[in-house]
């Protein structure tokens, strides 16, 4: 698998934005203590969905030009020659 | 307490959904999940922690912008937060702050507060005529 900027094309580390569902509590001083956090979305629907394939932007500048290659093999032949190698 | 649950009496766990981010790196075929960081810094728990805070503010500070109608329930549910007890959504402040007592008369409280204004404008007033002590 590989993301890619399309904008920058550099950087190879992403931002996705994820809903949780967070328990917490009130301190007795007031302010929050956070106790459990669940996801309330799936990260390979996210990132297998092309609605949310522009929530997700580049690091390095921001882009939400992003590409991603689930495959990185192109044709049959690589394939077979990583697999040889494994 | 600031927030309270109307079917079990709860005033300290609660739930909320917020939004968080996190950090993907595609590194030689795998997939990394982590917190996203810029100089040590961790935004995630940062973003998750304002979020939280920000909601709830909101919700204490708008009691009644945060709670929406249900007909079949017949009564307000919060749209923001649960009872992380048993589940329910009727979560409101404790008190109200719209009460007819909270307050006196406004002419009264002007009445009575006469004095201290007109001390508080001449004090404004003689504030740079003030008796020169050391006259050259």
């Amino acid at each position: 698998m590989q993301i890619e900027c399309l904008s920058c094309g550099r950087s190879n580390e992403f931002l996705l934005p994820l809903w949780v569902s967070t328990t917490f509590k009130f301190k007795e001083d007031g302010t929050l203590s956070i106790l459990h956090v669940k996801p309330l979305e799936s990260l390979e629907d996210k990132l297998t969905d092309n609605k949310s394939l522009r929530e997700i932007s580049c690091k390095e500048c921001g882009s939400n030009e992003v590409d991603i290659v689930f495959n990185e093999y192109d044709n049959q032949d690589d394939e077979v020659s990583a697999l040889e190698g494994l | 307490m600031q927030l309270i649950c109307h079917d079990c009496w709860n005033y300290t766990y609660f739930e909320v959904d917020v939004e968080t981010l996190r950090e993907l790196k595609a590194d030689s075929g795998q997939l990394v999940v982590k917190d996203t960081k810029f100089d040590d810094f961790n935004y995630s728990q940062s973003m998750l922690r304002d979020n939280l805070n920000d909601i709830v503010q909101y919700v204490i500070k708008q009691n009644g912008d945060a709670l929406i109608w249900d007909s079949e329930s017949n009564s307000y549910l919060n749209n923001y937060i649960s009872c992380a007890r048993c589940g329910s959504k009727r979560v409101t402040k404790p008190y109200s702050s719209w009460h007819s007592n909270r307050h006196q008369n406004l002419d009264k409280e002007l009445l009575a507060n006469h004095k201290e204004f007109t001390e508080l404008r001449r004090e404004r007033k003689y504030a740079n005529r003030m008796p020169v002590l050391w006259k050259e």
